[in-house]
């Protein structure tokens, strides 16, 4: 008999992934002949693609480091994908080992693959779920074990609400774990932007519209729309080499090319 | 939150491990190492961090260019830690070789520690450090692809677990259900069922497999499940739900509530169906049973206004074309009287026997039989052949209605009519059928009872006018649209004032103002008579005492006419008698006016009605007086003041130059007729001076009519009376 209950395999590998190309940006090997050829198609409109990838993972490294500065000890990285290197649990727990992270990805092989990554970590795991579904994430048992929703926590959305589109309520779904977070915590946000150099941004919204994760870009006043809840610390939303860079040479000339802005946002 | 960021940075980042201060040449250096190499893949350090490790990794190459023995190995050691700190990029190897190459023994020389033999240590060492950089990248990139390759499977694992977990949990669901459920392709072909089905259906699961949905439901049902199952199958729907019959091979009837849904595959695109079977025999069956109850008229079991209705549209729904359709209209002659007679249980018992009667005619000729209520009946007949073919069902059912029943020690004898349509389906409906077949009925009536009219559209509609008017009168009344006006009847002599004629008129809020000729007969046919000339006499004494009061001796006489019908009835008499006592007005005040017909019984002997009059002081007059001649004699013996005359060849009389001697011939000889039985004479409806001369001069008394005064209201009798006298007849002219 055909079983009707048959699931539609959620593992397709005839797709690029998006968590799979930010993976080849970055240099890593933790992709497919697929996603290579995506990522090589964006790099041949977007010659600076990688760059600009490693700038937001750097800008992650940065926000991450500023909340450990301030304190906080648990991280819930939504849109974590494939850990390559520079993760949040290494940046974390480089500082303080008994720092907790929960990865969330909605991409069953990027979720398994951080389960690899984090064997035999029992301060650090991982929940497949969709970003919009905040209660299955938050009520799941990893979180019950890992994070202590009294206690300040960073949440990191970074490079993921541009594959949020509108229909989905981006707003809402902020507002779910604004809500959530006790007072004092942080949000670390980046998303892509066709403010500056809109033809570079439709390359890529065009080239990713057929992978499993279309792109939708945001304006400059849309993300702070998003925000509105946070209170954004200095330099509050900029393009991400311009958010705290480590030394003067890491600004770049052009920061718009960069056609990600960051922020991190403050519950008090 | 106000540090800046590049001190902030340094202050928390653990420096790598070095050896003291480095020297600031290798610090510049490390930088423009640095730089050359970020961006090219992504280091997990802050720029300063990866100053420091490169500042460490120059050192240690300065090291091995001047060390002894020489060992390239070291060189080997610090590709691999470019590659361990992430810097895999091939450009990040060629840079770094470049830079080695070209500046790595001037910063030696600069250092004081130049090596002998420099330009061959450096191609060693950066030959070697290119080899330790590849080993570690193959390793990184293999170990990358094995950790992925892992997670592929793990992924698909998980997700087969997951499949295998639901899959389970849907086996289980499958096998324990008491719904059915039916595994069925796109063709509608069933592919898989669970047991329940087997046992909802009658039969044995395996039985199912291979056979078509729509068998598993009976024709009539099929249509409305192929439709949702369309509709499923292209999409438009996401599922459907649909109460359907099956009859099963012994003919046991299966109620299913079936619900549907399609399935799709990973891409979306329709795979197959799924079908879930409720039985819901019992709810129907129980539905059925309120349904019929809900259906069927009590008393006698024949189906009810409801389901007639319900048949009706059956029976008109226009497929196949030049379908026909025919309804007889039944109702039983004075019922009415049986029951006020012999009392309602014997009244039901006649009904119920008629009703199995026609219940039996009724299933001969594949017609249905239905109880409208009261003693109406209704048998609907689908699907006929013409007019003609009504004739021998409608006769047999009277002819079956006619023969005699026992009910409780009576022989009784009932009769019915019956009104006949039979028309094309087409451009008709239920409620103007029964509206035509009542109609008829109502015909038939009127011509007589114990018989039946066939439909005819133009007699109809006289007959519906008829219809609607008497239908209308009781509401009619209690509305105020009937009224009474008054009109002198005078002297011929001297114009003096006989009486006021007091006219009924129904100001009827479509037709206008309708006269008695339009209601009376049809108030007489309905038994509405009794009602309306109680309120008419009611009416008059009302007036006529008002009058009293108000003019004492001069108030005038009143005449008033009364229906045949209702003048024979016996509770006239009673109402009379409280009608006078309450107005107050003496009985000699008023004239009756009756026809000739109405003051004898069936055998000619007066009617008590006549006496009684008499006793109380009221005048009768007979209205249509000289109708029936020879008769005339009978009513010597009776009170009888005056006769009325009126008609055609009174007008004839004054309207042409020349009067027909026949008309003069007939106006003489009714005058010397009434003056024999010692009657003054009245004509009606005089019009002109011309007529009323020539009536006075044959012998007649008084007159009536426009030339006698206009029609007025009771309240204006002063007017009338004060209003001048019309010259008339012998003393004007
Ligand atoms: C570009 S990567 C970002 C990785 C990491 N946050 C960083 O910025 O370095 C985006 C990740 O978001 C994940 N993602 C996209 N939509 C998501 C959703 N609705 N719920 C959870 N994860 C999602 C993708 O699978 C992918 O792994």
């Amino acid at each position: 008999m055909t079983d009707p209950s048959r699931l539609p395999s959620d593992v397709d590998l005839e797709k690029a992934s998006a968590a799979r190309c930010y993976d080849y940006y970055l240099g890593g090997s933790h992709n497919f002949e697929v996603d290579r050829e995506l990522a090589r198609k964006v790099e041949s409109r977007v010659p600076h693609v990688k760059p600009l990838a490693q700038d937001n993972r750097a800008f992650l490294r940065r926000a991450v480091r500023y909340c450990l500065r301030q304190g906080i000890r648990q991280f819930l990285d939504i849109g974590s994908g494939i850990p390559t290197v520079g993760n949040v649990h290494e940046i974390a727990q480089e500082l303080d080992p008994e720092a907790r992270v929960l990865y969330v990805d909605n991409e069953p092989v990027a979720v398994a693959h951080s389960r690899t990554i984090l064997e035999g970590n029992d301060r650090a795991d991982v929940v497949q779920a969709d970003l919009a579904d905040s209660d299955g994430i938050l009520g799941s048992e990893q979180a019950a074990r890992l994070l202590d929703p009294e206690r300040p926590i960073a949440v990191m959305m970074v490079a993921l609400f541009h594959f949020v589109p509108d229909s989905a309520r981006p707003a809402e779904i902020l507002r779910s774990y604004h809500e959530w977070m006790a007072p004092g915590s942080f949000l670390g946000f980046s998303h892509v932007t066709g403010d500056h150099y809109p033809e570079l941004l439709r390359s890529i919204v065009d080239l990713y519209a057929d992978s499993s994760n279309p792109v939708t870009a945001r304006s400059h006043g849309e993300i702070s729309g998003l925000l509105k809840d946070f209170e954004l610390v200095e330099p509050g939303l900029v393009y991400v080499p311009e958010w705290r860079p480590d030394t003067e040479e890491d600004r770049w000339q052009d920061p718009a090319r960069s056609l990600v802005y960051g922020a991190v946002g403050h519950k008090v | 939150m106000n540090d800046t960021p590049s001190e902030a940075e340094r202050s928390d980042t653990a420096a790598p491990a070095g050896e003291g201060t480095p020297d600031p040449r290798v610090a510049e250096f490390a930088r423009q190492w640095a730089r050359t190499v970020l961006g090219t893949s992504y280091v997990p350090m802050s720029r300063p961090e990866l100053w420091s490790f490169l500042e460490e990794r120059t050192e240690r190459l300065l090291s091995a260019l001047a060390a002894e023995p020489f060992d390239a190995g070291a060189a080997a050691e610090v590709g691999a830690d470019l590659a361990g700190v992430h810097l895999v990029d091939p450009l990040a190897l060629r840079r770094t070789l470049e830079l080695l190459g070209s500046r790595l023994p001037g910063l030696a020389r600069e250092l004081g520690r130049p090596p002998a033999e420099t330009s061959e240590r450096t191609v060693g060492l950066l030959a070697s450090l290119g080899e330790g950089f590849v080993g570690a990248v193959r390793r990184r990139v293999l170990a990358d692809q094995d950790v992925i390759q892992r997670a592929v499977r793990q992924a698909r694992d998980d997700a087969e677990e997951a499949l295998r977990a639901s899959e389970a949990r849907f086996r289980a669901v499958f096998n324990s259900s008491a719904l059915g459920i039916a595994i069925v392709g796109l063709d509608g072909l069933i592919q898989d069922v669970n047991d329940s089905m087997g046992v909802i259906f009658r039969t044995t699961g395996p039985e199912l497999l291979g056979r078509h949905v729509l068998e598993l439901c009976d024709a009539e049902y099929g249509d409305s499940l192929r439709e949702k199952e369309d509709e499923l199958v292209a999409e438009v729907s996401e599922r459907f739900m649909v109460d359907v019959r099956y009859t099963a091979p012994d003919e046991t009837l299966v109620w299913t509530q079936v619900s549907g849904a399609l399935v799709r595959d990973g891409n979306g695109v329709p795979e197959y169906q799924v079908l879930l079977y409720a039985d819901v025999t019992d709810r129907h069956l129980l539905y059925e049973r309120l349904n019929l109850q809900a259906s069927t008229d009590p008393l006698t079991g024949l189906a009810n206004r409801t389901r007639l209705r319900n048949r009706m549209e059956e029976a008109l729904s226009p497929v196949p074309a030049d379908r026909r359709v025919g309804i007889c209209y039944f109702d039983l002659d004075g019922f009415k009287t049986i029951n006020d007679s012999l009392g309602h249980p014997i009244g039901d018992d006649l009904l119920l026997a008629v009703a199995r009667r026609m219940e039996a005619v009724a299933e001969r000729w594949g017609a249905l039989a239905a109880r409208m209520g009261g003693d109406e009946f209704v048998l609907l007949v689908p699907d006929t052949e013409g007019p003609r073919g009504m004739v021998p069902l409608v006769e047999r059912t009277l002819e079956e209605i006619r023969r005699p029943v026992r009910i409780g020690g009576h022989e009784l004898k009932a009769s019915a009519s019956a009104g006949v349509v039979e028309q094309p389906v087409a451009g008709t409906d239920a409620e103007r059928l029964l509206r035509e077949a009542d109609i008829t009925l109502y015909r038939a009536k009127e011509e007589g009872k114990a018989q039946w009219v066939l439909f005819d559209a133009e007699r109809n509609s006289a007959a519906r006018r008829r219809f609607e008017l008497s239908a209308k009168m009781p509401a009619a009344l209690d509305n105020n649209e009937f009224f009474v006006q008054y009109r002198p009847v005078r002297r011929l002599d001297d114009g003096g004032l006989v009486a006021m004629h007091a006219e009924l008129r129904w100001d009827h809020p479509e037709l206008g103002e309708l006269t008695p000729p339009w209601f009376v007969e049809l108030a007489e046919n309905t038994g509405m008579i009794t009602r309306l000339s109680n309120w008419l006499l009611r009416q008059v004494c009302e007036h006529a005492g008002e009058w009293m009061r108000r003019l004492g001796e001069r108030a005038p006489v009143v005449a008033v006419d009364l229906s045949g019908r209702y003048f024979r009835d016996p509770d006239l008499v009673n109402e009379f008698r409280s009608v006078l006592a309450d107005s107050g007005m003496p009985a000699e005040r008023l004239r009756l006016g009756v026809p000739e017909d109405a003051l004898f019984d069936e055998v000619g002997d007066p009617v008590d009605t006549v006496e009684i009059v008499r006793e109380l002081g009221a005048a009768l007059v007979i209205r249509d007086f000289g109708a029936r001649y020879t008769d005339t004699r009978r009513l010597r013996e009776l009170p009888v003041t005056s006769a009325r005359i009126a008609g055609g060849y009174l007008e004839r009389l004054s309207e042409r130059p020349l009067t027909d001697p026949l008309d003069e011939h007939l106006v003489g000889s009714v005058v010397t007729a009434a003056r024999l039985l010692n009657m003054s004479v009245v004509a009606g409806g005089v019009h002109t001076r011309r007529q009323a001369e020539r009536l006075h001069e044959m012998g007649v008394h008084a007159v009536q009519g426009d030339h006698a005064g206009e029609p007025f209201a009771a309240m204006e009798v002063e007017r009338a009376l004060a209003a001048p006298v019309k010259g008339v007849g012998g003393t004007s002219s």
